[in-house]
């Protein structure tokens, strides 16, 4: 079997990718993987029997994302994700795939985080419900209703691109 | 009409995903193929599925940087923190890097090989095979400068230069053509009062033709990587030979391409 170190490096790029579409900066993602792969490996002896190291360091990075959240509301320094305007976030390569790329990427930004981060880790990630649940700390039940919410209202926002746009209110 | 099994919503959601249990497939399409809307359901998620793989898959891709390099970080964590059990556990860490780069080298790479990681691969073993021949390490030494420059700058479709580095303590040696099965690539040598050889090795990139700078520790070598303007270029050096940014840097700025 490879070593842990070994598969925790092979974990890097998705790490970066996940922190990546939390944060959408460049800079901020590959900070929160440095500190992710920190306690990664200063807690590495309990975990080197796991057979998928993967859900573990999601779900570092997870509260730590989460932590610095808080930190940072305290704070009162931060804007919110949905009010930042979207040419001041770094854009990735455009390709077509069917559905138009941008869209989708607007409507994800229109989804609330909690059903952000589930989409993200179920399909892209393609991490099993069970370890969704795992890194997020959430049961079953709430990881598969937020897939569902998420899914649908990404539906509705593909499909109703034309129709004036709702404002969520807060 | 619409008699037959029905289904949960949760296994909608499986059924996109392949997560389904294992025996409920047969049932799933059979109901989606009597309730079309479902099935347009299923068929929408499924796109945005792979819409979002690749949305973001770029950014697993890229070259990791160097600051999430877990050699550095291990590093940093023993110079950072001197407290007890985190040295320790640091340490441990430590080791583990240095035995699955041990083994063969090649283990400290990803499995998906990027061209940087490709390039320093190359690089590493030009230098390893070449810096070691007593006789003939270079196959033109730098008294025909100009003729071997122009040679490999022609081989190699690349305009190839040698940085002067005598500011930093080096000679250069020469160099030599390598073959690669990314076509040719140039090999430049130089040497310091100590003995000690570094190489720069050159060539043009199929992929990754802007990727910042990369170090990797691969044995006994240290090796640096970059590529600019869609060439790769390659600095190894023995990893004893101590301070090896300087010469490093002189290189990069020396062969920075005009913009």
């Amino acid at each position: 079997m490879r070593s842990a170190i070994e598969r925790i490096n092979e974990a890097i790029p998705a790490l970066r990718r996940y922190a990546w579409v939390l944060l959408r900066s460049d800079q901020d993602a590959d900070d929160l993987v440095q500190d992710c792969l920190a306690r990664a490996l200063a807690s590495l002896p309990s975990q080197s029997r796991e057979p998928d190291i993967r859900p573990w360091l999601f779900t570092i990075l997870h509260n730590l994302h989460v932590s610095r959240l808080r930190r940072k509301r305290t704070r009162g320094v931060t804007v919110p994700l949905d009010e930042v305007e979207s040419a001041s976030r770094s854009t990735p390569p455009t390709q077509d795939h069917g559905l138009h790329v941008s869209d989708l990427q607007r409507g994800l930004d229109e989804l609330p985080e909690e059903q952000r981060s589930v989409l993200i880790l179920v399909c892209v990630e393609e991490l099993s419900y069970a370890d969704v649940a795992r890194v997020l700390d959430i049961p079953m039940g709430t990881v598969m209703s937020r897939l569902s919410r998420g899914r649908e209202r990404l539906r509705a926002y593909m499909d109703g691109q034309q129709q004036p746009k709702l404002r969520r209110i807060k | 009409m619409t008699t037959g099994p029905t289904i949960r919503e949760d296994e909608l959601h499986a059924y996109v995903d392949g997560q389904l249990e294992p025996g409920r497939r047969q049932a799933v399409e059979q109901y989606l193929r009597s309730h079309p809307e479902q099935a347009r359901r299923a068929e929408a998620y499924a796109a945005q599925r792979q819409a979002m793989k690749s949305l973001f898959d770029w950014r697993a891709e890229e070259p990791v940087p160097h600051a999430l390099n877990l050699t550095e970080i291990v590093e940093t964590q023993l110079v950072r923190r001197r407290s007890g059990w985190r040295q320790a556990m640091a340490a441990v860490a430590l080791l583990a890097l240095g035995v699955i780069i041990g083994v063969g080298g090649s283990a400290a790479f990803s499995p998906r090989n990027s061209g940087l990681e490709q390039l320093t691969q190359e690089a590493i073993t030009a230098h390893r095979v070449f810096v070691v021949d007593g006789k003939r390490p270079v196959e033109m030494r730098a008294d025909a400068r100009e003729p071997l420059l122009g040679w490999l700058s022609e081989r190699t479709a690349t305009r190839i230069t040698a940085p002067d580095l005598a500011s930093v303590g080096y000679r250069f040696m020469g160099g030599r053509l390598v073959a690669t099965q990314q076509g040719a690539a140039a090999m430049l040598m130089y040497d310091n009062d100590k003995g000690i050889r570094i190489t720069v090795y050159i060539r043009r990139m199929q992929r990754d033709h802007e990727a910042a700078m990369r170090r990797d520790n691969v044995g006994a070598e240290v090796a640096f990587a970059w590529t600019a303007h869609g060439v790769g270029i390659g600095v190894t050096a023995p990893a004893a030979a101590g301070e090896i940014e300087a010469p490093v840097q002189e290189i990069r700025r020396q062969l920075q391409p005009a913009a």
